[in-house]
């Protein structure tokens, strides 16, 4: 056999994997990493609000609590411009589901005193609750901010948004839990 | 590919708030700790040994901290990283380590919520076989690809022409000169 066809012809076929695994991965956007937690049960915490509740007291809000309505869980920061990004579109949702729906921000690595001058700033409507130690932000695998979770009302996590939201994909995800039975 | 990850998304400032209680703002304001952990037994199941402390706590967490990914790094075990991200998920380790929950457990518990990703070394199982036996298969068959093209190399070398009888001293001559004979 003579080596020149048979060296040309394994060069074609190296070029060919290499393109191939080029164009499998081109086809994934390299900023998202698939959650394992799509479809498992939302780890449970406990965690207090930097709002108190309404009696005055403090607001100690148990995941758990929260079944028989969708729940939307945002981790933040203040030094996260994506999140300040997304904070409009954020309160906008939660003022057209917050009746139907549970919206949290979990505040990400940061300051009590900062969050409260940011949320002065730009408006709130759910409460904040700050992951000391961002033991749930472990739990849940969140490798930065912003990263919204959305869970059904079995508690089961249907969805996660890496990088900032958008009203329309928000609305019909609630849409959609919003109709299913409890 | 994966590294990226750490461009997608805002990460904590170089010089992160050290993980502090708040400060309240009012008399009614809330002491801002976590009233529950997050529980790893729904997970995991119960701990596999005995609650560790001291030296053995110490170990145990480096051990399992040296295998887990810093999620905002770049190729860092959290056991090497200084992020606050790194630094929260160590004393993570270090609280189901004394717990007793072994080293597969703790393992699986953050595999369970970043992925497989969340590991330093991928498992040797499944495609990941290629990443530990691609290597070696890949010098394999470059030494058989060599090894074929000399072998073919001398198969396949030209036959030497025909010597003019007339021509033949003088050849031989130079077959002398250069120390070969014709093969």
């Amino acid at each position: 056999m003579k080596r020149g066809p048979v060296v040309l012809f394994g060069g074609l076929v190296s070029v060919a994997v290499l393109v191939a695994v080029l164009a499998s991965g081109f086809q994934h956007d390299p900023h998202e990493i698939a959650s394992p937690m799509i479809g498992k049960a939302a780890p449970d915490f406990s965690l207090v609000a930097l709002e108190p509740s309404a009696t005055g007291g403090e607001q100690v809000v148990h995941l758990a609590a929260q079944r028989s309505t969708p729940v939307v869980l945002n981790f933040w920061a203040t030094w996260c411009i994506p999140c300040q990004q997304e904070h409009g579109t954020l309160l906008a949702v939660a003022r057209e589901f917050g009746d139907k729906a549970r919206f949290y921000g979990l505040v990400y690595q940061d300051k009590p005193e900062a969050i409260d001058a940011w949320l002065k700033a730009r408006g709130r409507a759910y409460p904040t609750l700050i992951d000391t130690g961002s033991q749930a932000a472990i739990a849940f695998g969140v490798y930065g901010v912003p990263e919204t979770f959305v869970i059904d009302k079995k508690g089961v996590i249907r969805e996660k948004f890496t990088g900032g939201v958008t009203f329309q994909g928000m609305a019909s995800l609630l849409n959609a839990l919003i109709a299913e039975p409890s | 590919m994966m590294l990226l990850l750490s461009f997608a998304l805002a990460q904590p400032p170089e010089d992160p708030p050290a993980a502090e209680p708040a400060a309240p703002a009012s008399e009614d304001a809330p002491a801002l700790v976590p009233t529950v952990a997050p529980d790893p037994t729904p997970i995991v199941g119960p701990p596999a040994g005995p609650p560790r402390t001291g030296a053995e706590l110490d170990a145990a967490t480096r051990q399992i901290a040296s295998q887990l990914r810093c999620p905002v790094c770049q190729g860092l075990s959290v056991a090497d990283s200084p992020s606050e991200s790194a630094v929260a998920i160590k004393k993570e380790v270090e609280r189901l380590a004394s717990l007793g929950y072994s080293e597969e457990q703790c393992l699986f518990y953050f595999e369970a919520s970043y992925g497989e990703f969340i590991r330093l070394e991928p498992k040797a199982e499944g495609l990941n076989l290629l990443v530990w036996g691609g290597p070696a298969a890949l010098v394999l068959v470059g030494l058989g690809i060599v090894g074929w093209m000399r072998l073919g190399g001398r198969k396949t070398a030209p036959a030497r022409a025909a010597v003019d009888p007339a021509l033949a001293p003088y050849v031989e001559q130079v077959y002398a000169a250069v120390g070969r004979g014709p093969s």
